[in-house]
């Protein structure tokens, strides 16, 4: 996953884990949060001592993000087992967005190498060329009159 | 097969259409008619409506209808590119030597220029001071369709209609398509790939063909700078004025929205970066020389 994004959940992790460890009467718990839409700076983690939960906690935490397409909401729930490490995490997206659209013709082919390119006189059966505007009589001869002058 | 050409707007016209002889009347009638809009909207004929608000004051002006049409796609080519497109380009164009008398000489290494603001809504303009409209990156296009439709009113419809290099071709009188070579950017006599046009519109652009000193004609308005980014580009679209219209915006939008462009004005598309490499729409359909 992006690396924002990777970001972002480690932030959710770290404050929805600071939220269970707060309330431990609590069974599964849901919060729900909205992230700025920056990748948020990243906390000093808790040290394991605060961070004790119960054994086999499921915390569910909603929250929003800004993707290029709109704010998404996602879900995230995670196990935590009692060292307070996350055995499982699922990610739920909680709205259906149609995301970008991402079709094979929005990416223009880029070719590997420089155009060689054609004689015209080599061409057969053209009817017409097409390119930029020919220029007439009075550019053409003021561009000569410049280039005399240089 | 009946070609005719004949000089107008600064470049070259030529038609070609798939019956023995055009009438005469016909003949006339598009040289005619090709020349009014010349007198009517180039900046370089001093009575023209472009320059009509050379030196107006701020307001709100009634304007002809096919002024009103290309400026309304001109607004609206200003906003999705930003500001980089912008028609009211031409008196920095004329400070930096092309202007009427192409006082290429005086090109200047930069200009202090603020782009001017103007919006139209139905036939009324409305300014923030003086204005000139150099409308060549959209108006070629704007006038091929509509010497295509004049042809086919006419009962000639199987033709191809070259203003300068940009063009509109419907088809050959056997349902086959024209075959039209790409002129490769700055090499006269060089093609970049060939492309059939089957009801279709062709605009190509480069830097190179109207370029003095340190200046070429395709200036973004936001820079004060003519573009370096790429060496030309063409586009195929359903009219020519849509296909000009996309070459303008290959020009001066920002590449993360060519998608967008395509989208929006049904087009096709191909760029000459500065090192010769290509970069090509998924859809373009002509074969590369590559």
């Amino acid at each position: 996953m992006p690396k924002s994004t990777s970001l972002l959940l480690s932030a959710v992790i770290v404050s929805s884990l600071l939220l269970a460890a707060c309330s431990p009467q609590a069974p599964a718990e849901s919060t729900e949060t909205t992230l700025p839409t920056s990748a948020p700076e990243m906390t000093p983690a808790p040290t394991e001592s605060s961070m004790v939960a119960p054994a086999g906690k499921e915390v569910t935490v909603k929250t929003k993000y800004q993707s290029p397409a709109a704010m998404e909401d996602v879900g995230f729930t995670l196990v935590i087992d009692e060292d307070g490490l996350i055995t499982d995490a699922k990610t739920e997206v909680l709205t259906t967005q149609e995301i970008s659209k991402v079709r094979q013709t929005k990416f223009a082919e880029e070719l590997p190498a420089a155009v060689v390119g054609k004689k015209l006189s080599e061409l057969t059966k053209i009817d017409r060329v097409g390119g930029s505007s020919l220029t007439t009589g009075a550019f053409n001869k003021a561009l000569e009159e410049l280039k005399a002058q240089i | 097969m009946f070609d005719l050409s004949f000089e107008s707007m600064g470049t070259l016209w030529q038609l070609s259409v798939d019956v023995e002889k055009v009438p005469d009347e016909i003949i006339a009638e598009i040289k005619e008619k090709t020349n009014e809009f010349d007198q009517q909207y180039s900046r370089f004929i001093p009575t023209s409506e472009a320059n009509k608000f050379r030196n107006s004051v701020a307001g709100t002006y009634p304007i002809s209808k096919p002024l009103a049409e290309m400026l309304k796609a001109a607004q609206h080519l200003n906003k999705i590119t930003d500001g980089a497109f912008n028609v009211g380009i031409a008196t920095l164009l004329e400070e930096a030597g092309y202007d009427q008398e192409y006082n290429f000489q005086k090109a200047p290494e930069s200009i202090d220029w603020k782009p001017p603001h103007w919006s139209v809504k139905g036939t009324e303009l409305t300014i923030d001071g003086p204005v000139v409209f150099d409308i060549g990156g959209i108006g070629k296009g704007y006038w091929i369709d509509e010497l295509s439709k004049m042809l086919t009113k006419h009962n000639l419809p199987n033709h191809l209609v070259d203003g300068g290099g940009d063009m509109y071709a419907t088809q050959k009188k056997d349902g086959s398509s024209w075959r039209v070579a790409l002129e490769y950017p700055g090499k006269k006599d060089m093609a970049m790939g060939v492309i059939e046009l089957n009801n279709q519109g062709l605009a190509v652009s480069d830097i190179f063909k109207r370029k003095w000193k340190n200046w070429n004609h395709l200036v973004n308005a936001k820079t004060g700078k003519p573009i370096e980014a790429m060496l030309g580009n063409a586009a195929t679209a359903p009219t020519a004025f849509l296909a000009d219209q996309m070459t303008s915006c290959l020009s001066f939008g920002q590449p993360e929205k060519y998608f967008d462009y395509t989208e929006e004005l049904q087009a096709e598309y191909l760029i000459m970066k500065p090192d010769h490499r290509l970069l090509v729409s998924r859809g373009w359909s002509g074969e590369l020389f590559d």
